[in-house]
């Protein structure tokens, strides 16, 4: 629809929902074929240095984020900015910057951390954190807009195929519950859990987000934390109502945990 | 065993028929001959199954042959093959999603059955009764996905499938509620080997460096490394399938099996050209979608699917021959696209005097034969690839206009899944390309979850579509189609007429003198005012209360919206109102405007030589304008080129004299284009003109006789303000003339062409105008009364646009006319261009012919 209501270049790319050797390497060709395309249309070169080099940095600071999220340092909110930075901003220098940051930024001293899965957070659904913030408590970001697009392995080899390479480091990402099958996502949230002592998970998913929706009663089962389901539509109007939910639910969290 | 006849029963009526269906015939239809020997009976009556639990088939009309009640019988009694092959040792593998590329590859293996789960998103509306979407509920798979939730639920229940050894899901280039169905199957502990289904992508200018080919089956273009890649995704269900029966699967088996399936798809593809080809189907709807759901997995039977196709086949061409059908006499012809979740949704369309020409129940791909000069999977991969589901919507549109073209569908329904994440999408498209390509119409809607009956929204709409397809048949639109889009016409006309170096002049109002315009070689053009979108601009600078009419002229000088604003080398304007009298002063800065003064007082003595002067300042005005000189020549010919049209108009408006009505009300307001003088115009009305003859001739009437004769008086309509007329007419009624200025009244006369002094003439005709803004306009009453007379009217509704004072005070002098001089019924509606009263004023008029009638 884009191409023929708006005009604009289009280059469909299959994400399989498998993740399978065969899958793998289709999704490897479909990238070569991007690339080729994009060669071909815009008269450009691949320069497979710079694109290492870009993916580097971009881990780099990428992992630093994840060390800061992990260590609760930083407000729900802040990191939320954090993670938004780092997906508009050049890598390059990222780092450093965020470093020097960190160095004049008062530390955050939460009474409780919950784990917040599901879908994206955007924008509109920062009220949550808002509230969690307002509770003093922190959040580590398991969503698909959290840790779970930064966290990922480069191969540190000489002579690699670099377009393959950047194609599987993306396809392996952690788990997403649109995977199947999705058992990772639980193992992942698992392990979190585990490694946290996280007092909580929140869910949070979007309306007619089948991936997440469905897998609203399996996620309450499957744990042995105490879990909330946050369902939300960029709609303003059910903000008051989901920090209310929110808000009783670190009530009775904390409750549990004195 | 074939009938002679061929009627529509009901399962109660099948149940007291089976007493007479020969032992012989029921011997010869048995199902798992290889389990148990000579096979199982299976011939029971739908009321029986019905008895069983799927209820719905109490509602249902079957074909009266043996051949379909073996068809029904053989679906209905699919449960008890799996169960059977089950407690026999054999295997039973659930197949989600590819719908017709699995069980060509499982059926190879020996002893097993294959079903497909998702098949039982009917399963509910069967039963009418909602057990399995509650059990899916409980496991999270709510309302806000499609019926594909059923199949977890009688995961969890088993009661139309034993626990499958395996469920093959395929996922990927496929909709959500599928992947997370089959995730929550997964995870209730169901075995399941996932595969991935890739997304067949367009050809595209961006797609640069894919290499593209066709299937052999369906003539799908798909890129070179999908089909790759479908093959190793179907090698490893071979693998699977090997290790979970714990048998080698050769060549061969994968070939016997191919084979096979190819025997069915090659019996369903011959019934479908031979049913849906066909004028009058000797099969009807809801036997054919279960011959087509038979070519997906041959309904856990593959040899007994076979002479269960081969015996419909015998009495489909018997039927063909003898010119059986049990269907109505030239039925209309409806292309179905999209499974009907509703089996009962046939039923209707048929008791609507339809018949389904084509379908696509997004297993079309299962139709296609599969090769067998290549491997078995390579022919698979092309079947899958073939897929609708795996395209883009635009691809699929394309391939359902061209099955509705084939079989001369002159309809398209869609029906909806309610909660599917992809049928928005698919709708949009499919009713656009059909629309486009077809130019037939199109009904879309999702069909709610409704145990018990059908909605009753449904059935409103499918009512009224088919009423539509009905009426299409009898009335030609050809020449309204023309009117309908005139305004392209009428720019491109313009335009034209500007290159070539002729002026432009907008006017307003029928009292501005077009011959005039014309006989100075302008072209005379009515500016937009018809369209409550520019009534919000116009409120920046004039005060709200003030007629809609007024505003939204005015809106459309502001935004420039007009085609028209634009090409006018001045504007004519008139003195009718205040409103628009001071409007006018708003725009003579920008604008080269000259203002026609009306003489108010039309029966003082001196008023007609005040007005002829005012007509001669115009002429004078133009002729400064354009810098040609307006001869009596040519006043002369203009008078006579208007007389002409005029005259094809009031032609045309007289056909709403008939009784019964030949011309709707609607209709006849189309022929309120803007632009005098365009070619076009007088040819397609008289096209117009004989297509109204034609309709009078064949006795092809446009409302029921004796539907209620209303004459329509008061401010103008136009395109985008026919609210009025619409509601009348979707009342019962008709609106049999318009006497305002956009109906009868600028027709009611001529110009005199025998008057020496044509300019007189011209004044003269346009100074009997009957206005509201003349003082005292008794000429409205006596032409009413002329109209309600012709036209045989039963009541008069009064058209006040709001704000509009001279009509609405006047409205008073008519309604005393009307009721007490003519005894007629009568309605002032006061309203503006907005639709937001619509249901108020329905609701009022309904009530008057309620009345009348």
């Amino acid at each position: 629809m884009f191409d023929e209501l708006l005009g604009l270049e289009m280059h469909p790319i299959q994400l399989p929902a498998t993740r399978t050797d065969s899958t793998a390497s289709y999704y490897t060709s479909q990238i070569r074929r991007f690339v080729s395309d994009i060669e071909s249309i815009h008269g450009v070169r691949f320069n497979a240095d710079l694109a290492l080099d870009w993916q580097s940095q971009k881990q780099a600071s990428g992992t630093l984020i994840a060390e800061l999220a992990r260590s609760a340092i930083l407000s729900p909110l802040e990191l939320h900015e954090l993670l938004h930075l780092w997906t508009v901003s050049s890598p390059f220098g990222l780092k450093s910057f965020i470093e020097d940051m960190l160095c004049v930024a008062p530390r955050y001293k939460p009474t409780a951390t919950v784990i917040m899965a599901g879908g994206p957070v955007a924008y509109e659904d920062t009220f949550m954190l808002e509230e969690l913030e307002r509770m003093n408590i922190a959040v580590i970001p398991l969503h698909c807009t959290g840790l779970n697009m930064l966290e990922s392995e480069m191969p540190n080899e000489d002579n690699i195929d670099v377009i393959e390479t950047l194609a599987l480091e993306a396809f392996w990402r952690p788990a997403c519950a649109r995977q199947r099958p999705n058992a990772g996502v639980f193992d992942r949230i698992r392990n979190e859990i585990e490694s946290s002592g996280a007092s909580g998970l929140i869910v949070k998913t979007q309306t007619f987000c089948d991936h997440w929706n469905t897998e609203k009663v399996r996620l309450h089962e499957a744990f042995d934390i105490p879990v909330i389901v946050i369902d939300t539509a960029y709609s303003e109007g059910e903000h008051q109502r989901q920090a209310v939910r929110i808000e009783a639910f670190i009530e009775t969290l904390c409750i549990g945990s004195l | 065993m074939i009938t002679e006849t061929a009627e529509r029963i009901s399962a109660e009526q099948w149940e007291e028929r089976m007493a007479g269906v020969p032992e012989e015939y029921r011997r010869k239809c048995t199902y798992l001959r290889s389990i148990v020997p000579g096979g199982v009976q299976y011939l029971r009556s739908p009321f029986e199954y019905s008895c069983r639990g799927d209820v719905l088939l109490r509602r249902l009309k079957f074909d009266s042959s043996l051949a379909s009640l073996r068809l029904w019988a053989f679906l209905f009694s699919e449960k008890d093959r799996l169960f059977l092959a089950k407690n026999s040792g054999w295997q039973i593998y659930a197949a989600m999603k590819d719908l017709g590329s699995v069980p060509v590859l499982s059926y190879a293996v020996p002893n097993s059955l294959t079903f497909y789960a998702d098949e039982l998103w009917w399963a509910p509306c069967f039963a009418e009764e909602p057990r399995l979407l509650d059990e899916a509920r409980k496991l999270g798979a709510g309302d806000e996905l499609c019926f594909v939730r059923a199949a977890l639920g009688a995961m969890i229940t088993l009661d139309y499938f034993p626990r499958p050894d395996l469920t093959i899901a395929a996922v990927g280039a496929v909709c959500d509620d599928f992947s997370a169905v089959m995730q929550l199957i997964e995870g209730i502990g169901i075995p399941t080997h996932w595969w991935e289904l890739p997304v067949r992508f367009d050809k595209s200018k961006y797609l640069v460096t894919e290499l593209f080919e066709k299937t052999i089956g369906g003539d799908s273009a798909y890129q070179v490394s999908a089909k790759k890649f479908v093959m190793s995704e179907l090698r490893g269900i071979v693998n699977k399938l090997e290790e979970v029966s714990g048998v080698t699967i050769t060549e061969l088996m994968l070939h016997e099996s191919l084979s096979r399936f190819n025997e069915i798809r090659k019996r369903v593809a011959l019934l479908r050209d031979l049913v849906y080809g066909s004028a009058r189907p000797p099969l009807p709807g809801l036997e054919m979608m279960l011959v087509e759901f038979i070519a997906i997995h041959a309904c856990s039977d593959p040899d007994e699917s076979i002479a269960v196709l081969d015996d419909l086949l015998d009495t489909v061409h018997y039927r063909l021959d003898n010119g059986i059908s049990a269907l109505a006499d030239n039925p209309i012809r409806v292309f179905w696209a999209m499974p009907p979740t509703d089996a009962s949704l046939i039923t209707l369309l048929e008791d609507l005097g339809g018949c389904i020409a084509g379908t696509e129940y997004l297993i079309s791909h299962s139709f296609y034969p599969l090769s067998e000069d290549v491997t078995v999977l390579s022919a698979v991969a092309d079947s899958v690839l073939d897929d609708p589901m795996i395209g883009s919507p635009a691809f699929r549109a394309k391939r359902i206009a061209e099955e509705a073209k084939k079989y001369g569908a002159e309809g398209v329904i869609i029906s909806g899944i309610t909660g599917a994440s992809h049928c928005p999408f698919d709708e949009k498209a499919i009713a656009r390309e059909v629309e486009l390509s077809l130019d037939i119409p199109v009904l879309s809607f999702d069909v709610p979850y409704s145990p018990g009956k059908l909605s009753e929204q449904v059935i409103n709409r499918m009512e009224a579509f088919m009423e539509l397809l009905g009426n299409l048949r009898k009335v030609s639109t050809a020449p309204l189609d023309y009117f309908r889009n005139s305004m392209s016409t009428e720019v491109d006309y313009v335009n034209e007429a500007k290159r070539a170096g002729r002026g432009v002049v907008g006017i307003y109002c029928e009292f501005t003198t077009r011959e005039l315009i014309l006989a100075v070689g302008a072209v005379p053009v009515c500016l937009c005012g018809t369209n409550a979108s520019t009534i919000p601009i116009a409120e920046t600078v004039l005060p709200a209360n003030l007629c809609p009419l007024i505003k939204s002229s005015y809106g459309y000088l502001l935004n420039n919206q007009c085609p028209f604003t634009g090409a006018a080398d001045m504007i004519v304007a008139e003195t009718t109102c205040d409103g628009k009298k001071k409007m006018y002063e708003l725009i003579a800065d920008a604008r080269a405007v000259h203002v026609l003064e009306l003489t108010q007082k039309v029966r003082d003595t001196e008023a007609f030589s005040h007005w002829l002067d005012e007509v001669r300042k115009l002429k004078t005005a133009l002729e400064e304008k354009f810098g040609v000189v307006i001869t009596d020549e040519r006043l002369r010919e203009a008078i006579k080129q208007m007389n002409k049209e005029r005259g094809l108009l009031k032609t045309a408006l007289s056909f709403g004299m008939e009784e019964p009505a030949v011309v709707t009300g609607m209709e006849l307001s189309l022929l309120r284009y803007r632009v005098a003088g365009v070619p076009g115009h007088i040819e397609m009305l008289k096209a117009f003109i004989e297509e109204l003859n034609k309709r009078k001739a064949e006795g092809k009437f446009v409302a029921k006789p004796g539907a209620p004769r209303i004459l329509l008086t008061g401010c103008p309509t136009g395109e985008g303000t026919t609210k009025i007329i619409e509601i009348i007419e979707e009342c019962g009624a008709i609106v049999v003339v318009q006497e305002t200025c956009s109906g009868w009244k600028p027709l009611e006369l001529d110009v005199d062409e025998a008057m020496p002094n044509p300019l007189t003439a011209i004044a003269e005709k346009y100074f009997a105008l009957p206005c509201s803004c003349m003082t005292p306009n008794t000429g409205r009453t006596e032409l009413i009364g002329e109209l309600a007379d012709k036209f045989k009217v039963n009541g008069v509704i009064d058209l006040v646009w709001q704000a509009c004072h001279t009509y609405n005070i006047e409205s008073h002098l008519i309604e005393k006319f009307v009721t007490d001089s003519l005894g007629l019924s009568f309605m002032k509606i006061e309203t503006d261009y907005s639709d937001s009263d619509r249901e108020r004023l329905k609701i009022r008029v309904q009530t008057m012919i309620e009345m009348m009638s």
